[in-house]
Protein backbone atom coordinates (compact mmCIF):
# COMPACT_ATOMS: atom_id res chain seq x y z
CA UNK A 1 0.00 0.00 0.00
CA UNK A 2 1.82 3.24 -1.06
CA UNK A 3 1.11 6.29 0.32
CA UNK A 4 -2.19 7.57 -1.99
CA UNK A 5 -4.08 4.14 -0.81
CA UNK A 6 -2.88 4.75 2.26
CA UNK A 7 -4.84 7.72 2.61
CA UNK A 8 -7.64 6.38 0.79
CA UNK A 9 -8.12 3.64 3.06
CA UNK A 10 -7.59 6.24 6.42
CA UNK A 11 -10.33 8.22 4.53
CA UNK A 12 -12.67 5.28 4.41
CA UNK A 13 -12.02 4.96 8.10
CA UNK A 14 -12.73 8.76 9.27
CA UNK A 15 -16.19 8.17 7.15
CA UNK A 16 -17.44 6.02 9.87
CA UNK A 17 -17.13 8.77 12.24
CA UNK A 18 -20.25 10.36 10.80
CA UNK A 19 -22.00 7.15 11.07
CA UNK A 20 -25.07 7.30 13.73
CA UNK A 21 -25.05 3.97 15.72
CA UNK A 22 -28.42 2.53 13.99
CA UNK A 23 -26.91 2.87 10.59
CA UNK A 24 -23.72 1.26 12.11
CA UNK A 25 -25.73 -1.89 13.13
CA UNK A 26 -27.14 -1.70 9.66
CA UNK A 27 -24.15 -1.18 7.60
CA UNK A 28 -22.08 -3.86 9.11
CA UNK A 29 -25.55 -6.19 9.75
CA UNK A 30 -24.79 -6.43 13.27
CA UNK A 31 -26.77 -8.82 15.52
CA UNK A 32 -28.01 -8.24 19.88
CA UNK A 33 -24.98 -9.51 20.70
CA UNK A 34 -22.31 -7.44 18.60
CA UNK A 35 -23.76 -4.49 20.68
CA UNK A 36 -22.44 -3.96 24.23
CA UNK A 37 -23.52 -1.44 26.50
CA UNK A 38 -21.45 -0.23 29.77
CA UNK A 39 -18.37 -0.27 27.72
CA UNK A 40 -15.42 2.24 28.72
CA UNK A 41 -12.17 3.43 27.10
CA UNK A 42 -9.66 5.23 28.68
CA UNK A 43 -11.46 7.51 30.58
CA UNK A 44 -14.73 7.49 28.70
CA UNK A 45 -17.24 5.20 30.44
CA UNK A 46 -20.82 4.43 30.11
CA UNK A 47 -19.91 3.83 26.31
CA UNK A 48 -22.05 2.05 23.76
CA UNK A 49 -19.67 -0.83 21.77
CA UNK A 50 -20.14 -1.84 18.26
CA UNK A 51 -18.26 -4.89 17.43
CA UNK A 52 -18.53 -7.34 14.68
CA UNK A 53 -15.00 -9.10 13.87
CA UNK A 54 -15.87 -10.54 10.59
CA UNK A 55 -17.78 -7.28 8.97
CA UNK A 56 -15.91 -4.27 10.96
CA UNK A 57 -12.60 -2.54 10.67
CA UNK A 58 -12.55 -1.80 14.36
CA UNK A 59 -15.12 -0.92 16.95
CA UNK A 60 -17.23 1.60 17.25
CA UNK A 61 -17.93 3.57 20.47
CA UNK A 62 -20.69 5.90 21.09
CA UNK A 63 -21.46 8.13 23.71
CA UNK A 64 -25.29 7.66 23.63
CA UNK A 65 -25.70 8.50 19.78
CA UNK A 66 -22.70 10.30 19.34
CA UNK A 67 -19.83 8.97 17.55
CA UNK A 68 -17.04 8.58 20.33
CA UNK A 69 -14.20 6.14 18.85
CA UNK A 70 -13.13 3.79 16.07
CA UNK A 71 -10.62 2.00 17.98
CA UNK A 72 -8.53 -0.90 15.65
CA UNK A 73 -6.53 -2.80 18.12
CA UNK A 74 -4.08 -4.06 15.17
CA UNK A 75 -3.94 -2.07 12.03
CA UNK A 76 -1.66 -4.29 10.16
CA UNK A 77 -2.98 -3.08 6.63
CA UNK A 78 -1.22 0.02 7.22
CA UNK A 79 2.53 0.71 7.16
CA UNK A 80 3.34 3.05 9.88
CA UNK A 81 6.18 4.97 7.57
CA UNK A 82 3.39 5.30 5.04
CA UNK A 83 0.66 6.44 7.43
CA UNK A 84 3.58 8.97 9.08
CA UNK A 85 3.89 10.59 5.81
CA UNK A 86 0.29 10.61 4.68
CA UNK A 87 -0.01 12.68 8.31
CA UNK A 88 2.85 14.59 8.31
CA UNK A 89 4.12 15.84 11.51
CA UNK A 90 2.17 14.78 14.72
CA UNK A 91 1.44 17.13 17.77
CA UNK A 92 2.44 14.54 19.69
CA UNK A 93 4.96 11.41 20.10
CA UNK A 94 4.14 9.35 23.38
CA UNK A 95 5.14 6.22 25.04
CA UNK A 96 2.26 3.50 24.25
CA UNK A 97 0.39 0.52 25.68
CA UNK A 98 1.64 -0.89 22.48
CA UNK A 99 5.26 -1.46 23.93
CA UNK A 100 8.62 0.29 25.09
CA UNK A 101 9.93 -0.04 21.64
CA UNK A 102 6.78 1.73 19.79
CA UNK A 103 5.73 5.54 19.82
CA UNK A 104 1.93 6.74 19.83
CA UNK A 105 1.91 9.73 17.41
CA UNK A 106 -1.47 11.94 17.59
CA UNK A 107 -3.08 14.08 15.36
CA UNK A 108 -5.54 15.53 17.85
CA UNK A 109 -6.89 18.21 14.88
CA UNK A 110 -7.26 15.55 12.46
CA UNK A 111 -8.58 13.42 15.14
CA UNK A 112 -6.84 10.22 14.63
CA UNK A 113 -3.93 9.29 16.75
CA UNK A 114 -2.08 5.63 15.95
CA UNK A 115 1.32 3.33 17.99
CA UNK A 116 4.10 2.61 15.79
CA UNK A 117 7.27 0.53 16.17
CA UNK A 118 10.63 3.09 16.74
CA UNK A 119 11.66 0.61 13.98
CA UNK A 120 9.33 0.72 11.45
CA UNK A 121 6.69 -1.94 10.79
CA UNK A 122 2.53 -2.37 10.46
CA UNK A 123 0.63 -0.20 13.35
CA UNK A 124 -0.54 -1.69 16.44
CA UNK A 125 -3.27 0.39 17.59
CA UNK A 126 -4.86 2.96 15.69
CA UNK A 127 -7.68 5.50 17.20
CA UNK A 128 -10.04 7.44 15.14
CA UNK A 129 -11.65 10.43 16.95
CA UNK A 130 -13.43 13.57 16.63
CA UNK A 131 -11.29 16.23 16.09
CA UNK A 132 -10.03 18.11 19.39
CA UNK A 133 -6.99 19.19 21.34
CA UNK A 134 -4.28 17.62 22.67
CA UNK A 135 -5.10 18.43 26.08
CA UNK A 136 -8.95 16.73 25.62
CA UNK A 137 -7.52 13.63 23.71
CA UNK A 138 -5.17 13.05 26.52
CA UNK A 139 -7.42 13.66 28.92
CA UNK A 140 -10.72 11.39 27.32
CA UNK A 141 -8.68 8.69 25.40
CA UNK A 142 -4.65 8.44 26.04
CA UNK A 143 -3.73 5.69 28.04
CA UNK A 144 -0.28 6.53 29.45
CA UNK A 145 1.33 2.90 30.10
CA UNK A 146 4.42 3.76 32.62
CA UNK A 147 7.51 3.21 31.79
CA UNK A 148 8.32 -0.64 31.02
CA UNK A 149 10.57 -2.27 33.16
CA UNK A 150 10.49 -5.26 31.64
CA UNK B 1 54.43 2.11 42.58
CA UNK B 2 55.86 0.55 39.30
CA UNK B 3 56.27 -2.70 41.18
CA UNK B 4 52.38 -2.46 42.09
CA UNK B 5 51.20 -1.81 38.22
CA UNK B 6 53.18 -4.66 37.23
CA UNK B 7 51.91 -7.28 39.31
CA UNK B 8 48.20 -6.18 38.83
CA UNK B 9 48.35 -5.52 35.57
CA UNK B 10 47.06 -8.50 33.04
CA UNK B 11 45.95 -9.27 29.91
CA UNK B 12 43.08 -11.45 30.92
CA UNK B 13 41.58 -9.55 34.02
CA UNK B 14 39.77 -5.91 34.13
CA UNK B 15 39.55 -4.93 37.66
CA UNK B 16 37.31 -2.61 39.15
CA UNK B 17 36.23 -1.13 42.04
CA UNK B 18 32.53 -1.84 43.37
CA UNK B 19 31.11 1.28 42.20
CA UNK B 20 32.40 1.08 38.62
CA UNK B 21 31.39 -2.43 38.98
CA UNK B 22 27.94 -1.74 38.84
CA UNK B 23 28.29 -0.22 35.44
CA UNK B 24 25.99 2.51 36.81
CA UNK B 25 27.19 5.98 36.05
CA UNK B 26 27.72 7.51 39.73
CA UNK B 27 26.94 10.76 40.92
CA UNK B 28 31.00 11.24 41.67
CA UNK B 29 31.71 10.09 38.58
CA UNK B 30 32.09 11.70 35.13
CA UNK B 31 30.39 10.09 32.04
CA UNK B 32 34.03 8.98 30.79
CA UNK B 33 34.85 7.18 34.29
CA UNK B 34 31.87 5.87 34.44
CA UNK B 35 32.22 4.23 30.81
CA UNK B 36 35.65 3.69 31.35
CA UNK B 37 35.68 0.43 32.92
CA UNK B 38 33.67 -0.90 29.76
CA UNK B 39 36.29 -0.42 27.42
CA UNK B 40 38.90 -3.21 27.05
CA UNK B 41 42.20 -1.10 26.93
CA UNK B 42 40.89 1.78 28.69
CA UNK B 43 43.26 3.55 30.98
CA UNK B 44 42.93 1.76 34.70
CA UNK B 45 45.67 2.59 36.71
CA UNK B 46 45.63 -1.11 37.90
CA UNK B 47 46.11 -2.71 34.61
CA UNK B 48 48.45 -0.37 32.94
CA UNK B 49 52.23 -0.50 32.59
CA UNK B 50 54.27 2.32 33.78
CA UNK B 51 54.95 3.42 30.20
CA UNK B 52 51.71 3.45 29.50
CA UNK B 53 51.45 5.79 32.63
CA UNK B 54 54.17 8.19 31.38
CA UNK B 55 52.78 8.68 28.04
CA UNK B 56 49.77 9.60 30.06
CA UNK B 57 51.37 11.65 32.21
CA UNK B 58 53.11 13.90 28.97
CA UNK B 59 49.73 13.92 27.83
CA UNK B 60 47.29 14.82 30.36
CA UNK B 61 49.94 16.26 33.07
CA UNK B 62 50.96 14.98 36.75
CA UNK B 63 47.55 15.70 38.22
CA UNK B 64 45.53 13.67 35.90
CA UNK B 65 47.94 10.75 36.65
CA UNK B 66 47.96 11.96 39.99
CA UNK B 67 43.96 11.38 40.74
CA UNK B 68 43.94 8.26 38.27
CA UNK B 69 46.56 6.59 40.65
CA UNK B 70 44.63 7.56 43.81
CA UNK B 71 41.20 6.40 42.20
CA UNK B 72 42.39 2.98 41.13
CA UNK B 73 44.59 2.15 44.04
CA UNK B 74 42.07 3.21 46.66
CA UNK B 75 39.19 0.61 44.34
CA UNK B 76 40.60 -2.56 42.92
CA UNK B 77 38.81 -5.27 45.24
CA UNK B 78 36.66 -6.70 42.54
CA UNK B 79 38.26 -8.06 39.01
CA UNK B 80 36.74 -8.94 35.21
CA UNK B 81 37.98 -12.16 33.88
CA UNK B 82 37.47 -13.25 30.23
CA UNK B 83 35.52 -15.97 29.56
CA UNK B 84 36.32 -15.68 25.66
CA UNK B 85 33.55 -14.78 23.14
CA UNK B 86 33.58 -11.33 24.33
CA UNK B 87 31.93 -12.07 27.83
CA UNK B 88 33.51 -11.12 31.23
CA UNK B 89 33.14 -12.61 34.80
CA UNK B 90 32.82 -10.14 37.68
CA UNK B 91 34.94 -12.10 40.73
CA UNK B 92 35.96 -11.14 43.61
CA UNK B 93 39.54 -10.84 43.82
CA UNK B 94 39.96 -11.47 47.38
CA UNK B 95 39.56 -15.19 46.25
CA UNK B 96 42.51 -17.18 45.54
CA UNK B 97 43.80 -17.98 42.47
CA UNK B 98 42.48 -21.19 42.43
CA UNK B 99 39.05 -20.66 43.15
CA UNK B 100 39.08 -17.90 41.11
CA UNK B 101 40.07 -20.14 38.73
CA UNK B 102 37.40 -22.78 39.64
CA UNK B 103 34.48 -20.01 38.97
CA UNK B 104 35.73 -19.22 35.46
CA UNK B 105 35.76 -22.98 34.76
CA UNK B 106 32.46 -22.84 35.63
CA UNK B 107 31.27 -20.06 34.03
CA UNK B 108 32.82 -20.90 30.85
CA UNK B 109 31.05 -24.85 31.31
CA UNK B 110 27.77 -22.62 31.75
CA UNK B 111 28.01 -20.80 28.76
CA UNK B 112 28.95 -23.71 26.79
CA UNK B 113 26.13 -25.78 28.12
CA UNK B 114 23.56 -23.08 27.29
CA UNK B 115 24.81 -22.84 23.65
CA UNK B 116 24.40 -26.73 23.09
CA UNK B 117 21.80 -27.35 25.02
CA UNK B 118 19.11 -24.80 24.45
CA UNK B 119 21.33 -23.22 20.97
CA UNK B 120 21.35 -19.80 22.75
CA UNK B 121 24.24 -17.92 23.00
CA UNK B 122 25.77 -15.98 25.50
CA UNK B 123 26.45 -12.74 23.57
CA UNK B 124 26.30 -9.20 25.46
CA UNK B 125 27.74 -7.75 22.49
CA UNK B 126 24.65 -8.55 20.60
CA UNK B 127 22.41 -7.36 23.11
CA UNK B 128 24.15 -3.95 22.85
CA UNK B 129 24.00 -4.11 19.34
CA UNK B 130 20.24 -5.23 19.79
CA UNK B 131 19.30 -2.32 21.59
CA UNK B 132 20.68 0.20 19.06
CA UNK B 133 18.89 -1.22 15.96
CA UNK B 134 15.67 -0.86 18.04
CA UNK B 135 16.13 2.89 19.12
CA UNK B 136 18.38 3.87 16.35
CA UNK B 137 16.77 2.54 13.53
CA UNK B 138 18.57 4.67 10.94
CA UNK B 139 22.09 3.31 12.73
CA UNK B 140 22.83 7.10 13.22
CA UNK B 141 23.96 5.76 17.33
CA UNK B 142 25.70 9.00 19.08
CA UNK B 143 28.85 8.86 20.22
CA UNK B 144 27.46 9.64 23.95
CA UNK B 145 25.53 6.22 23.84
CA UNK B 146 28.15 4.03 22.19
CA UNK B 147 30.59 5.07 24.93
CA UNK B 148 27.68 4.61 27.75
CA UNK B 149 25.53 1.84 26.90
CA UNK B 150 28.23 -1.48 26.68
CA UNK B 151 28.14 -4.95 27.60
CA UNK B 152 28.78 -5.96 31.08
CA UNK B 153 30.52 -8.94 33.46
CA UNK B 154 28.08 -11.72 34.46
CA UNK B 155 28.48 -12.72 37.85
CA UNK B 156 28.93 -16.78 38.26
CA UNK B 157 25.05 -16.17 40.11
CA UNK B 158 23.84 -14.39 37.47
CA UNK B 159 24.90 -16.98 34.59
CA UNK B 160 23.65 -19.63 37.15
CA UNK B 161 20.11 -18.20 36.95
CA UNK B 162 20.37 -17.76 33.62
CA UNK B 163 20.39 -21.57 32.67
CA UNK B 164 18.21 -22.24 35.23
CA UNK B 165 15.73 -19.73 33.63
CA UNK B 166 16.49 -21.83 30.20
CA UNK B 167 15.57 -24.67 31.31
CA UNK B 168 12.17 -23.74 32.17
CA UNK B 169 11.56 -24.00 28.61
CA UNK B 170 13.86 -27.04 27.76
CA UNK B 171 11.46 -28.26 25.57
CA UNK B 172 11.00 -25.72 23.35
CA UNK B 173 14.56 -25.29 23.27
CA UNK B 174 17.93 -26.49 21.15
CA UNK B 175 17.41 -30.25 19.79
CA UNK B 176 14.59 -30.88 22.42
CA UNK B 177 12.26 -28.50 20.30
CA UNK B 178 11.86 -31.14 17.27
CA UNK B 179 10.59 -33.39 19.88
CA UNK B 180 7.56 -30.88 21.17
CA UNK B 181 4.19 -32.43 20.95
CA UNK B 182 2.12 -28.97 21.01
CA UNK B 183 2.05 -28.02 16.94
CA UNK B 184 1.80 -24.39 17.43
CA UNK B 185 5.67 -25.20 18.27
CA UNK B 186 5.96 -27.67 16.10
CA UNK B 187 5.41 -25.25 13.37
CA UNK B 188 7.27 -22.60 14.33
CA UNK B 189 11.64 -22.00 15.00
CA UNK B 190 13.33 -21.13 18.26
CA UNK B 191 13.08 -17.67 18.12
CA UNK B 192 15.68 -16.89 20.97
CA UNK B 193 19.52 -17.06 19.81
CA UNK B 194 21.21 -14.73 22.44
CA UNK B 195 21.09 -13.24 25.20
CA UNK B 196 23.57 -10.80 27.17
CA UNK B 197 24.33 -8.50 29.78
CA UNK B 198 24.65 -4.71 29.26
CA UNK B 199 25.46 -2.25 32.04
CA UNK B 200 22.22 0.20 30.60
CA UNK B 201 19.05 0.38 29.34
CA UNK B 202 17.40 2.98 26.38
CA UNK B 203 14.32 3.95 26.27
CA UNK B 204 12.97 6.59 23.99
CA UNK B 205 9.17 7.91 25.33
CA UNK B 206 8.50 10.56 21.83
CA UNK B 207 11.27 12.79 22.68
CA UNK B 208 14.41 10.82 21.55
CA UNK B 209 16.49 8.11 23.46
CA UNK B 210 17.98 8.19 26.55
CA UNK B 211 19.63 5.87 28.91
CA UNK B 212 18.26 4.66 31.79
CA UNK B 213 18.29 2.33 35.01
CA UNK B 214 14.85 1.17 34.91
CA UNK B 215 14.67 -1.38 32.42
CA UNK B 216 15.58 -4.89 33.90
CA UNK B 217 15.51 -6.68 30.70
CA UNK B 218 14.51 -6.48 26.79
CA UNK B 219 13.16 -8.69 24.41
CA UNK B 220 14.52 -7.24 20.72
CA UNK B 221 13.76 -7.36 17.41
CA UNK B 222 10.98 -8.53 14.91
CA UNK B 223 11.34 -12.39 15.60
CA UNK B 224 12.76 -11.66 19.42
CA UNK B 225 16.09 -13.04 18.92
CA UNK B 226 18.04 -11.02 21.31
CA UNK B 227 17.09 -10.76 25.32
CA UNK B 228 19.22 -8.02 27.24
CA UNK B 229 19.14 -8.39 31.04
CA UNK B 230 20.33 -4.83 32.41
CA UNK B 231 22.68 -4.52 35.26
CA UNK B 232 20.04 -2.53 37.14
CA UNK B 233 18.21 -6.44 37.72
CA UNK B 234 21.07 -7.84 39.07
CA UNK B 235 20.15 -5.88 42.37
CA UNK B 236 16.11 -5.64 41.71
CA UNK B 237 13.99 -7.62 44.07
CA UNK B 238 10.61 -5.68 43.19
CA UNK B 239 8.78 -9.04 42.58
CA UNK B 240 10.23 -10.98 45.51
CA UNK B 241 11.28 -8.78 48.12
CA UNK B 242 14.67 -9.53 49.64
CA UNK B 243 15.46 -12.05 46.57
CA UNK B 244 17.43 -10.85 43.69
CA UNK B 245 18.20 -14.00 42.24
CA UNK B 246 14.94 -15.11 42.61
CA UNK B 247 13.98 -11.90 40.79
CA UNK B 248 16.78 -12.06 37.81
CA UNK B 249 15.10 -15.84 36.79
CA UNK B 250 11.74 -14.25 37.17
CA UNK B 251 12.29 -11.22 34.97
CA UNK B 252 14.67 -13.79 32.51
CA UNK B 253 12.04 -15.70 32.54
CA UNK B 254 9.19 -13.50 31.44
CA UNK B 255 11.67 -11.99 28.73
CA UNK B 256 11.94 -15.67 27.35
CA UNK B 257 7.98 -15.46 27.58
CA UNK B 258 8.07 -13.16 24.96
CA UNK B 259 11.04 -14.29 22.90
CA UNK B 260 9.43 -18.16 23.28
CA UNK B 261 5.76 -18.09 23.85
CA UNK B 262 4.12 -15.02 22.84
CA UNK B 263 4.22 -15.19 19.14
CA UNK B 264 2.89 -19.18 19.43
CA UNK B 265 0.28 -18.58 21.90
CA UNK B 266 -0.97 -14.91 22.77
CA UNK B 267 -3.95 -14.79 20.65
CA UNK B 268 -5.23 -18.45 22.21
CA UNK B 269 -4.37 -16.14 25.48
CA UNK B 270 -6.17 -13.17 24.33
CA UNK B 271 -9.26 -15.47 23.88
CA UNK B 272 -8.94 -17.12 26.92
CA UNK B 273 -8.88 -13.66 28.80
CA UNK B 274 -11.35 -12.02 26.85
CA UNK B 275 -13.26 -10.91 29.80
CA UNK B 276 -10.61 -8.80 30.51
CA UNK B 277 -8.25 -8.18 26.85
CA UNK B 278 -10.35 -6.78 24.60
CA UNK B 279 -7.62 -7.53 22.05
CA UNK B 280 -3.86 -7.76 22.96
CA UNK B 281 -3.26 -3.83 24.06
CA UNK B 282 -6.59 -2.38 25.38
CA UNK B 283 -7.87 -4.06 28.55
CA UNK B 284 -11.83 -3.77 29.84
CA UNK B 285 -10.18 -2.21 33.16
CA UNK B 286 -9.83 1.35 34.81
CA UNK B 287 -7.47 3.80 35.10
CA UNK B 288 -5.23 1.15 37.61
CA UNK B 289 -5.87 -1.69 35.33
CA UNK B 290 -8.89 -2.78 37.76
CA UNK B 291 -11.16 -5.12 35.47
CA UNK B 292 -14.83 -3.33 35.22
CA UNK B 293 -16.46 -6.61 33.92
CA UNK B 294 -19.48 -7.52 35.77
CA UNK B 295 -18.68 -9.35 37.86
CA UNK B 296 -15.18 -8.89 37.98
CA UNK B 297 -12.51 -11.00 35.74
CA UNK B 298 -9.68 -11.94 36.76
CA UNK B 299 -6.41 -9.46 36.23
CA UNK B 300 -3.09 -10.34 35.88
CA UNK B 301 -0.97 -11.38 38.45
CA UNK B 302 1.07 -8.04 38.81
CA UNK B 303 -0.03 -4.50 37.47
CA UNK B 304 2.45 -4.48 35.51
CA UNK B 305 1.13 -7.42 33.70
CA UNK B 306 -1.94 -5.12 32.90
CA UNK B 307 0.32 -3.10 30.54
CA UNK B 308 -1.10 -5.05 27.20
CA UNK B 309 -1.58 -8.79 26.97
CA UNK B 310 1.71 -9.63 26.45
CA UNK B 311 3.14 -8.64 29.37
CA UNK B 312 0.04 -10.03 30.99
CA UNK B 313 1.16 -13.51 29.51
CA UNK B 314 4.74 -13.06 30.33
CA UNK B 315 4.13 -11.97 34.01
CA UNK B 316 2.45 -15.52 34.62
CA UNK B 317 5.54 -17.05 32.89
CA UNK B 318 7.38 -15.24 35.69
CA UNK B 319 4.87 -16.53 38.48
CA UNK B 320 3.81 -19.71 37.00
CA UNK B 321 7.76 -20.64 37.15
CA UNK B 322 9.42 -18.87 40.40
CA UNK B 323 6.31 -18.72 42.26
CA UNK B 324 3.29 -21.10 41.46
CA UNK B 325 1.51 -20.51 44.46
CA UNK B 326 1.50 -16.66 44.41
CA UNK B 327 0.39 -17.29 40.74
CA UNK B 328 -2.32 -19.38 41.81
CA UNK B 329 -3.41 -17.56 45.09
CA UNK B 330 -2.75 -14.52 44.49
CA UNK B 331 -0.92 -11.50 46.51
CA UNK B 332 -3.74 -10.34 48.81
CA UNK B 333 -6.04 -8.52 46.23
CA UNK B 334 -9.87 -9.09 45.42
CA UNK B 335 -10.51 -10.52 42.56
CA UNK B 336 -10.50 -7.81 39.22
CA UNK B 337 -7.65 -6.22 40.68
CA UNK B 338 -3.72 -7.07 39.47
CA UNK B 339 -2.65 -8.93 42.34
CA UNK B 340 -5.51 -11.42 42.43
CA UNK B 341 -5.55 -14.77 42.68
CA UNK B 342 -5.01 -16.24 39.17
CA UNK B 343 -5.73 -19.89 38.73
CA UNK B 344 -7.18 -19.46 35.53
CA UNK B 345 -3.72 -18.35 34.35
CA UNK B 346 -1.48 -20.65 36.08
CA UNK B 347 -4.04 -23.27 34.51
CA UNK B 348 -3.65 -21.60 30.74
CA UNK B 349 0.34 -21.63 31.59
CA UNK B 350 0.19 -25.32 32.98
CA UNK B 351 -1.44 -26.63 29.89
CA UNK B 352 0.90 -24.83 27.59
CA UNK B 353 4.13 -26.39 29.50
CA UNK B 354 2.04 -30.27 29.65
CA UNK B 355 1.50 -29.52 25.78
CA UNK B 356 5.68 -29.58 24.76
CA UNK B 357 5.66 -32.93 26.24
CA UNK B 358 2.34 -34.38 26.15
CA UNK B 359 3.15 -35.48 29.16
CA UNK B 360 0.44 -37.63 30.06
CA UNK B 361 0.90 -39.80 26.94
CA UNK B 362 4.40 -39.92 28.39
CA UNK B 363 3.08 -41.77 31.53
CA UNK B 364 0.73 -43.99 29.49
CA UNK B 365 3.50 -45.18 27.54
CA UNK B 366 5.33 -45.92 30.76
CA UNK B 367 2.91 -47.54 32.50
CA UNK B 368 2.66 -49.42 29.24
CA UNK B 369 6.36 -50.75 29.31
CA UNK B 370 5.67 -51.77 32.22
CA UNK B 371 3.08 -54.15 31.03
CA UNK B 372 4.24 -57.19 33.97
CA UNK B 373 3.33 -54.52 36.80
CA UNK B 374 -0.42 -53.37 37.64
CA UNK B 375 -0.14 -49.66 37.24
CA UNK B 376 -3.69 -48.04 36.83
CA UNK B 377 -4.28 -47.07 40.28
CA UNK B 378 -0.35 -45.52 39.81
CA UNK B 379 -2.19 -44.24 36.81
CA UNK B 380 -4.82 -43.00 38.36
CA UNK B 381 -3.11 -40.99 40.78
CA UNK B 382 -0.87 -39.92 38.42
CA UNK B 383 -3.98 -38.22 36.49
CA UNK B 384 -5.94 -37.03 39.43
CA UNK B 385 -2.10 -34.67 40.16
CA UNK B 386 -1.79 -33.30 36.84
CA UNK B 387 -5.63 -32.43 37.71
CA UNK B 388 -4.93 -30.73 40.67
CA UNK B 389 -5.24 -26.72 40.62
CA UNK B 390 -2.53 -25.95 43.47
CA UNK B 391 1.09 -27.42 45.19
CA UNK B 392 -1.19 -28.75 48.45
CA UNK B 393 -2.92 -30.99 47.13
CA UNK B 394 -0.38 -31.97 44.69
CA UNK B 395 1.96 -33.76 48.35
CA UNK B 396 -1.16 -35.13 49.34
CA UNK B 397 -1.68 -36.87 45.84
CA UNK B 398 2.05 -38.04 45.68
CA UNK B 399 2.02 -39.00 49.39
CA UNK B 400 -0.75 -41.39 47.98
CA UNK B 401 0.55 -42.42 45.03
CA UNK B 402 3.98 -43.39 47.42
CA UNK B 403 1.58 -45.23 49.05
CA UNK B 404 -0.28 -47.16 46.33
CA UNK B 405 3.07 -47.83 44.95
CA UNK B 406 4.49 -49.54 48.07
CA UNK B 407 1.16 -51.09 48.65
CA UNK B 408 1.63 -52.64 45.60
CA UNK B 409 5.15 -53.78 44.96
CA UNK B 410 6.42 -53.70 48.78
CA UNK B 411 9.15 -51.32 49.88
CA UNK B 412 10.59 -49.38 47.66
CA UNK B 413 14.63 -49.13 47.16
CA UNK B 414 16.72 -47.89 50.04
CA UNK B 415 13.24 -47.21 51.69
CA UNK B 416 14.07 -44.27 53.53
CA UNK B 417 16.37 -42.59 51.02
CA UNK B 418 13.37 -43.11 48.69
CA UNK B 419 10.86 -41.46 50.53
CA UNK B 420 13.25 -38.84 51.30
CA UNK B 421 14.08 -38.33 47.36
CA UNK B 422 10.35 -38.13 47.24
CA UNK B 423 9.11 -35.39 50.10
CA UNK B 424 11.67 -33.56 48.21
CA UNK B 425 10.68 -33.43 45.24
CA UNK B 426 6.76 -33.26 46.86
CA UNK B 427 7.62 -29.90 48.66
CA UNK B 428 9.09 -28.84 44.72
CA UNK B 429 5.46 -30.19 43.47
CA UNK B 430 3.57 -28.08 40.81
CA UNK B 431 2.30 -29.77 37.95
CA UNK B 432 5.41 -29.06 35.77
CA UNK B 433 7.41 -31.07 37.95
CA UNK B 434 5.41 -34.18 37.92
CA UNK B 435 6.72 -35.72 34.73
CA UNK B 436 10.19 -35.69 36.54
CA UNK B 437 8.48 -36.76 39.68
CA UNK B 438 6.76 -39.53 37.73
CA UNK B 439 10.25 -40.61 36.32
CA UNK B 440 11.76 -40.49 39.72
CA UNK B 441 9.33 -42.96 41.34
CA UNK B 442 9.09 -45.11 38.94
CA UNK B 443 13.47 -45.11 39.28
CA UNK B 444 12.33 -46.44 42.49
CA UNK B 445 10.79 -49.06 42.17
CA UNK B 446 13.17 -52.09 42.39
Amino acid sequence: MGISQTKAALQELFDLRTLRPDEARQRFGLRAEDVRGSASYGALSGLTELYQAETMPGRLYYAGDEFALLYVGKASQFQADDLQKALGEPAARLRTRAGKQFHHLVYPDKGVAFSRPIAGGTVSILEIFPPQSLDAYKTKYYQDPGSFKE
Amino acid sequence: MGSFLMQKYSHAEREHSPATLAHLPAASTTKEEAATPQREGAFRGDRVSPDTLLALQRTHGNQSVQRFLQRSAATVQRKEMRLGGGEFLDVDDALSKDEQKEQIAEAKAIIKDIEKTYGVKVDSKAAVKAIFKSYFPDGKVPRSFKRDVQPAPWKLEELKNLQASLKHYAPILGKARKQVQDADFQSTKQQLKSVGKVNLGVSDDGAGPYTEQDTLGETFGEKKKTVALMQSLMTADHNFAGDSSKQQRGTTTHEFSHALIQDEKLDDFVATFSDYWTDESTAQADANRVSTATPPAEAPITYYGGTNAGEDLAETAKFYFEAPDRLKGGDGQPKGTPGNPAPRRFDFFNKIVLSWTNAPDKVDAMVASQSAVQFQKFKDLVDAFVALPDASQGLDAISALYDAITAEHGPLRDDEKARADVILLMQQATDKYFDLMVQTIMGLIP
